[in-house]
């Protein structure tokens, strides 16, 4: 059910080794402008290692990853590849923002200067500008009173919120979610699924890695099921929650959806 | 009692001047070892490529050999170590550099336990927004690493101020060689040597309660 035909990521063939071990093989995937995907699968099937290839946190061995015309290589193939992706990867961190299982806030900043310092240092953007932008962003997930305050005295969902606005301060077209409300107390959880939904309506391109199901079937395109490092599933959540093709997710889905 | 008081007043303005060189010395060290710290910090965090591993291992050595030898030893070195390069320093300039080439090593090992106490999750926060390696340095990691072992630091300094006699050897008239040109001269000591353990204390508590006071800062 892609939104636009336009297609944003394309990846093909992709595998990521650690000495002998593969953790990723022969991952193809394709994304549309504007599509949310939901990732998800057993732990250690691989979900969050793609992600971070995505915007080279990890450095994939094979295959390529296409992300707006700039392409990163696998590093097992040549030599030359590494120096090339370094560079490459700084064009693509520009177009995609990711948001962390841990936040990962900056503890000796407060809010406000967590939000503004990427448009500041990185985009060059003026001060009083990124200021006015970050309260638009702020207020927008009910975080502009805390604007003054440090991370450490937030919530865990306070600072993913936060989290958030940090990432769209530097206005990505696509955004990564790592996990984004494992690490949250339960009651936490349904403020940052919300903020995710709106940025889901708002046309905002997302790959999320993720176990909340609910959120999966409700506001993905697509939902991508991996395991022991493959993609064995990509389809609408309707084909993949109720009609998998392969028993591993049936027997998945069945474990947990029935919870 | 009065006595004593009244012949250390007597000579109050060497004090003064040792206690100025004593001054002008601890602090140039400590801001040069503080870069020397910051420099071999950060060569150290490198990635696991060849260069990176040589420049860490160099950086190893440099830092065994500093804290595994003496400093009295050091400063000897260092003093004939220039000269026979060409270099004709005056001593205060060699003891400077003896001073800020140890304590740099004292501080680079301490840093090292700030930087591994921050989490690699907000390195790549920054990473994933892309920011470049230097501001990724100066803007994110340095604060947090001079925050987080500020106390440790700080004991640092102290030690520089401690270790500054050690100077006297190069003839650096410092607080502690004042007192003891003034003993020879006068033939007292005690009184002298009370009066700069004084003023040693009174300088390094001050430091002390600094500290404290932005920590207090801080928690607020």
């Amino acid at each position: 059910m892609q939104k636009n035909d336009k297609v944003v990521i394309t990846v093909e063939n992709m595998s990521k080794r650690y000495g002998e071990l593969e953790v990723l093989k022969k991952i193809e995937l394709t994304v549309h402008e504007g599509e949310v995907i939901s990732i998800v699968g057993p732990s250690g099937s691989g979900k969050s290692t793609f992600l971070r290839c995505l915007n080279y946190l990890e450095h994939l061995s094979g295959g390529t990853i296409t992300i707006y015309g700039n392409s990163l290589r696998g590093e097992a193939e040549a030599a030359s590849n590494k120096k090339k992706n370094e560079a490459t990867a700084r064009e693509i961190r520009k177009n995609v923002g990711m948001v962390f299982q841990q936040f990962n806030l900056w503890p000796h900043k407060t809010v406000m200067e967590n939000v503004i310092e990427g448009p500041v240092q990185i985009k060059k953007i003026k001060k009083e500008d990124a200021v006015k932008r970050a309260e638009e962003l702020l207020k927008k997930v009910g975080m502009l009173e805390k604007k003054n305050a440090y991370p450490t005295q937030l919530s865990g969902g306070q600072q993913q919120r936060v989290a958030i606005v940090r990432t769209l301060a530097m206005d990505p077209q696509i955004i990564l979610f790592d996990e984004p409300t494992s690490a949250l107390d339960p009651e936490y959880v349904g403020e940052v699924l919300s903020v995710m939904k709106n940025l889901a309506n708002e046309g905002m391109t997302m790959l999320v890695v993720t176990h909340e199901m609910g959120f999966a079937a409700e506001v993905a395109d697509r939902v991508c099921f991996m395991d022991g490092g493959y993609v064995i599933e990509d389809g609408t959540p309707e084909d993949v929650f109720k009609n998998p093709k392969t028993d591993r997710a049936r027997q998945f889905f069945s474990k947990i959806l029935n919870v | 009692m009065s006595e004593s008081i009244r012949i250390v007043m007597q000579y109050y303005p060497l004090f003064l001047k040792g206690l100025g060189y004593t001054l002008l010395v601890s602090v140039e060290a400590i801001i040069i070892a503080l870069c020397i710290g910051t420099l071999l910090t950060v060569l150290r965090m490198g990635g696991t490529s060849l260069p990176n591993r040589i420049i860490r291992k160099i950086v190893a050595v440099y830092i065994s050999f500093v804290r595994g030898t003496p400093i009295l030893v050091q400063i000897y070195l260092i003093f004939q170590a220039l000269s026979v390069i060409g270099l004709n320093l005056s001593a205060f300039v060699s003891g400077v550099i003896a001073l800020s080439l140890n304590s740099g090593g004292f501080m680079a090992e301490i840093m090292r336990g700030g930087f591994s106490a921050i989490p690699k999750g907000q390195i790549e926060a920054a990473e994933a927004i892309g920011m470049s390696k230097a501001k990724l340095w100066t803007r994110i990691i340095l604060p947090q690493v001079f925050q987080i072992v500020a106390p440790q630091l700080t004991s640092e300094f102290i030690n520089v101020i401690k270790v500054s006699p050690m100077l006297s050897v190069l003839a650096v008239v410092e607080l502690t060689r004042t007192a003891e040109r003034l003993v020879k001269m006068t033939g007292t000591a005690i009184p002298f040597y009370i009066a700069i353990a004084i003023i040693y204390f009174i300088i390094c508590a001050l430091l002390e309660e600094l500290v404290k006071l932005q920590e207090r800062k801080r928690i607020v």
